[in-house]
């Protein structure tokens, strides 16, 4: 056997076992959420194929479910564009401009995002029924901002340290302000790292429970992961099959997002723009 | 457009200590004229243009446009690069890559909020006046060099700016693309007529294509003048040796009472404007300054060797060992040991070879003086190291497209 055959078989066989162990815990879900009893893997139990999991979750009005979907899409959405936004006028400043002492602000910013969020999370608390916000979507986003803003900048940062300053001059000579360049030239150039970044963003803000549990009330704001994980205490046992029905349908929206943005998150767009 | 400099300096503020690319600068561009900075990397002629477009803010001294001070930080005043209407194409052309070739030319437009019939027909006259009508719709990405930078060209043009500002603009670009687009840039600004300003290190381009030339070094001021003038009176070492191609040679010499110099063990009397430039000179030692397409180069002894070399208009000339020939397809690049250094000469190919006994004989007429003084550490690397090998294939280039 060949020394190129054998790398071949190592690399086809580390991939499906990579494979194998990151979809296992999704083939799981799926197929808990389409049977009829959550513990088939036993012996003696029938898998017993069947959707009232997924009727349940989408139609029965005591879920809410529908509901969390909902506020989790808007929340995650509003606060990743926000942050994008945010970054993108920190970033353009931090790459454009001699801020003084950038790189250490960079670095503070860094450490920001270090905190744990349960160290906070009581004051947030108290912040929140002070300004009158608990259990509503700005409640959540403007933690989520704040959360996913270092991220944002910190990538940011580096996509338009690719962009050539010769773009933003040729830009002020043509007569446009600073904001015109940022928002006509430099984002559309950055454009695969803005999506990458906002869809990290969302991702983040999707996925976050601890602030979400802690913020609302009930499900006039109650974002997904909170949602899915209250949903026990309905019947008095817990409802496996739906839980892993609600958490498939969760899967959706970002399994759409990134197929979207996949084709936008292409590198090479800055193709023709100079010659290096 | 004129444009004027005043006791122009800027600093630039670094982590090893500052830099001053511009060292108070004096200068005065006329109306229409196509002036050109020239000068070697680090000269500041980059700087100097970006201080003119508005896009430097000038550490002292004063900018001019016409009567109307666009520059000059002792009163506050800066009038930033939307306000200047000047255009600029840079060397890497700096296109928005995002956009068609039409959106990229009709952006200045578009940011000015000119209506859009009239975008439209400007965008087309000026596409049509570079010759990339049919490019409209493509993007940057999928166009040549040489199309990038009449998209870049038109770009500048299109809003039918002050001045026309170009730095380096056909460095990108390749050896024959470069010959034609010079030719196409000097015929264009010959019809409209434009203030041009044009940066570059490439001595060729300056002599080609500028009415005047300003050549610069460290941030300052060597020679300015037409390139005639800078080619024939070269007022320094440095414009010497940076003029011309192959650059001029510089020999060692003495002065040996009035009008007369010592130079390769031979003693001779100088011209008339070559006696004058030597009393100028304060010093003995002087540098005596040949350039090679002036040298005769034979094989054997020429007629008049050995003679003393007294009268005006006579041939002074020398024997030295061929260290190495160059064909450049018109003609050969001979590189001459001399006793007190190497000599470059241009001739006819005569199948010489290295170590054969070469004669060079060059009229008195001919020879430039320099005091030797004045030949600072960096000229003399540079011409120690003879020719670069940049140079070297740039010559061979140059020749090949004009045989």
């Amino acid at each position: 056997m060949g020394e190129e055959t054998l790398k071949k078989i190592l690399l086809t066989g580390g991939a499906v076992l990579t494979i194998l162990f990151a979809m296992l815990p999704f083939t799981y879900m799926v197929a808990t959420g389409l049977s009829t009893g959550a513990d088939f893997l036993q012996q003696g139990q029938d898998y017993g194929f069947t959707l009232s999991n997924f009727a349940t979750i989408l139609f029965a009005e005591s879920s809410h479910f529908v509901r969390y979907m909902l506020n989790s899409i808007v929340i995650s959405g509003i606060a990743a564009v926000i942050s994008v936004f945010c970054a993108a006028l920190g970033a353009y400043a931090l790459t454009r401009f001699q801020v003084p002492g950038g790189a250490v602000l960079m670095l503070i910013v860094l450490a920001i995002s270090m905190f744990p969020p349960v160290s906070l999370v009581s004051y947030l608390f108290k912040f929140m029924t002070w300004l009158g916000w608990i259990n509503t979507y700005q409640a959540l986003i403007l933690p989520y901002v704040a959360w996913t803003l270092p991220l944002s900048l910190w990538i940011l940062v580096s996509y338009f340290k690719q962009v050539p300053l010769e773009l933003d001059k040729a830009g002020l000579i043509d007569g446009a302000s600073r904001l015109q360049i940022l928002v006509k030239i430099i984002l559309p150039v950055a454009a695969p790292g803005v999506f990458s970044t906002a869809l990290l963003a969302f991702i983040f803000a999707f996925n976050e429970f601890l602030f979400a549990l802690m913020l609302t009330t009930d499900f006039t704001a109650r974002t997904i992961p909170v949602g899915i994980a209250l949903f026990q205490g309905i019947h008095g046992q817990i409802p496996w099959g739906e839980i892993m029905a609600a958490a498939t349908v969760t899967t959706i929206p970002v399994v759409v997002l990134t197929l979207i943005f996949q084709r936008r998150i292409i590198s090479g767009l800055t193709r023709g723009a100079v010659k290096e | 457009m004129k444009i004027i400099l005043e006791n122009l300096r800027k600093h630039f503020e670094g982590a090893h200590g500052g830099v001053d690319a511009v060292k108070n600068l004096n200068l005065t561009v006329e109306d229409g004229e196509f002036f050109i900075f020239l000068g070697p990397s680090g000269c500041g002629k980059s700087t100097l243009l970006n201080l003119v477009a508005g896009l430097e803010k000038p550490t002292h001294g004063r900018i001019l446009f016409g009567d109307e001070t666009v520059a000059a930080p002792k009163e506050r005043i800066f009038v930033p690069p939307r306000d200047r209407n000047v255009a600029m194409v840079f060397q890497n052309y700096a296109l928005y890559p995002h956009m068609k070739v039409f959106d990229n030319i009709a952006f200045p437009l578009r940011v000015a909020k000119i209506d859009r019939d009239q975008i439209e027909e400007s965008v087309r006259r000026t596409a049509a006046m570079l010759g990339i009508e049919n490019l409209l719709n493509r993007k940057p990405g999928e166009l040549s060099g040489g199309q990038r930078q009449r998209v870049a060209i038109s770009r500048a043009l299109v809003r039918q700016p002050r001045m026309f500002l170009l730095d380096e603009p056909l460095s990108n670009l390749d050896a024959q693309l470069r010959t034609s687009t010079r030719t196409e840039l000097k015929e264009l600004q010959n019809e409209m007529g434009i203030t041009t300003l044009y940066v570059t290190h490439d001595q060729t381009e300056a002599m080609t294509l500028g009415d005047r030339v300003a050549l610069l070094r460290d941030g300052e001021l060597v020679q300015v003048g037409e390139p005639e003038a800078l080619y024939h009176s070269p007022v320094s070492p440095f414009a010497a040796t940076f003029i011309g191609s192959p650059p001029m040679n510089l020999l060692e010499g003495r002065k040996q009472g009035a009008g007369t110099i010592e130079m390769e063990g031979m003693e001779f009397n100088l011209p008339e404007k070559q006696a004058e430039a030597a009393a100028d000179i304060d010093r003995d030692a002087v540098l005596v300054g040949i350039r090679p397409e002036k040298i005769q180069v034979f094989l054997n002894p020429p007629e008049g060797m050995g003679e003393p070399v007294e009268a005006a208009g006579r041939r002074l000339i020398l024997r030295g060992e061929l260290t190495s020939a160059e064909p450049l397809g018109r003609e050969v690049l001979y590189h001459v040991a001399l006793e007190s250094g190497e000599v470059l000469a241009l001739g006819d190919d005569m199948g010489a070879k290295r170590g054969d006994s070469i004669w060079l004989s060059f009229s008195a007429e001919d020879i430039h003086l320099f005091d030797a003084e004045s030949m600072d550490r960096k000229t003399r690397e540079q011409m120690q190291s003879g020719l670069s090998k940049e140079n070297r294939k740039k010559l061979r280039r140059q020749s090949e497209t004009v045989a």
